[in-house]
């Protein structure tokens, strides 16, 4: 957290004007508070909670809520692809995330704009994310998921296609390798390619550094889309993400 | 002016943790042995149970990330730091996409209930208290919730909301003052 605040420190003065009828108040009213009981959960919240099971009607804890448009449509039943079959377009993307971002701070231009399904109730989907980054919308079109993301200066797109990447198609200066996975980086346009999970992941809007962060913290058992709106958070936190004046 | 005083008996609370304070809990742990604390903690602040169960699913997200590099010690000093940090970002969120009016206005002034000494006669206090409590601006009802309801002290305070002791001591005086003047009406 970060919070400015002026208030100076008090000094014995600044309570002076305080009289004894006020400090009895401030007594009672200390001890009322500190009177208050304990107050219980709801029958078996905790458990299912800790069960992962919806706590209440409509809402699913966490991150499954956030991701389960994009990612169980795209990867039940997917397995690890041997075969390189998916060269992600990369000036395309680009294309469609500067589109995102046009849609969403209302600038000018003829791109051409995905049509986004906007998440109506955030609720879901920010409890993993920060305050400062909001999910705004998810795309499916042709087997493209997108996920936008953005606070009031930028946005961060992040692509999923189904296979394996094949990176020798991909210009050579351009390789890497970030948290231990295959990737591709086009540091100009904040464009980084990672495989993972059988899936091609595009992140547009990140500097390699900043996606490295969240790539070492992979928990691979988990979907990559999972940590990805997992680890965003820890982005915001720790790496200084532009905050929302 | 005598308050009637509704007292709790805490004595028959059970032991807050059998965990090892000396061991990094797992997540199950947390949840199970401090699961009520958690959300009491967050009923208090956030002022209904939907929004508290809200909360509390944020903190258990926040609680299994933070596992990974808690340093054993005050696990409940931990949790509750998470849980009032939580529930300040959320406002500050819903201040940024407001779908009701926060009572934030620094001059609105708490509305007392009529007969309110009457209805603090009666075993429904900490009702109509958590309902002025909920009034508060949540930069004063985190503080006073730690310091009035929890004992923590300012210096722990201004740890784990990351101000100056002075304004937690500010915000506590003027949250009291708040209530003080919707309780005598």
């Amino acid at each position: 957290m970060n919070q400015t605040d002026h208030t100076p420190d008090p000094t014995p003065a600044d309570d002076a004007h305080l009289s004894l009828d006020d400090e009895r108040w401030e007594r009672e009213i200390t001890a009322l508070l500190s009177e208050l009981p304990e107050v219980d959960p709801p029958d078996g919240f905790i458990e299912r909670a800790i069960d992962h099971r919806p706590l209440h009607a409509g809402r699913t804890l966490g991150v499954a809520v956030c991701v389960a448009a994009i990612v169980v449509a795209a990867t039940v039943g997917l397995g690890v692809l041997d075969q390189p079959d998916v060269v992600p377009g990369v000036d395309d993307l680009a294309a469609r995330h500067q589109a995102s971002e046009a849609s969403l701070f209302g600038f000018g231009g003829d791109t051409e704009r995905p049509t986004f399904e906007i998440l109506d109730d955030q609720d879901d989907a920010d409890l993993v994310l920060p305050p400062e980054l909001e999910p705004k919308g998810v795309s499916d079109e042709a087997g493209l998921e997108q996920g936008l993301w953005a606070d009031d200066d930028e946005a961060v797109s992040v692509f999923v296609e189904s296979g394996v990447v094949d990176f020798a198609a991909l210009p050579a200066q351009g390789r890497r390798t970030i948290a231990g996975l295959p990737a591709w980086v086009d540091d100009s346009r904040r464009i980084v390619i990672l495989q993972a999970d059988g899936r091609a992941i595009t992140i547009v809007g990140l500097d390699e550094g900043d996606v490295a962060v969240i790539a070492a913290d992979i928990d691979r058992e988990s979907t990559w889309f999972d940590a990805v709106t997992d680890r965003l958070d820890r982005l915001t936190s720790e790496l200084g993400w532009p905050s929302v004046s | 002016m005598g308050l009637a005083s509704a007292v709790v008996d805490r004595t028959d609370r059970p032991a807050r943790s059998q965990l090892d304070p000396a061991s990094v809990p797992t997540w199950d742990e947390v949840a199970h042995t401090h699961g009520r604390f958690i959300y009491s903690l967050a009923y208090r602040l956030a002022g209904n149970h939907h929004d508290a169960q809200d909360l509390v699913q944020d903190v258990l997200l926040r609680v299994r990330r933070g596992l990974a590099t808690y340093q054993p010690g005050n696990l409940e000093g931990w949790l509750s730091r998470i849980t009032t940090n939580a529930f300040l970002d959320r406002v500050r969120k819903q201040k940024r996409r407001p779908t009701q009016p926060l009572p934030d206005d620094p001059d609105r002034v708490i509305e007392g209930s009529p007969g309110v000494e009457a209805e603090m006669a009666q075993s429904d206090l900490p009702d109509h208290l958590q309902a002025l409590l909920a009034e508060l601006p949540p930069d004063y009802r985190a503080p006073i919730v730690l310091k009035d309801v929890l004992g923590y002290s300012y210096e722990e305070i201004a740890d784990h909301l990351d101000i100056p002791i002075g304004t937690v001591r500010s915000r506590i005086h003027r949250g009291r003052s708040r209530l003080r003047d919707a309780l005598a009406v």
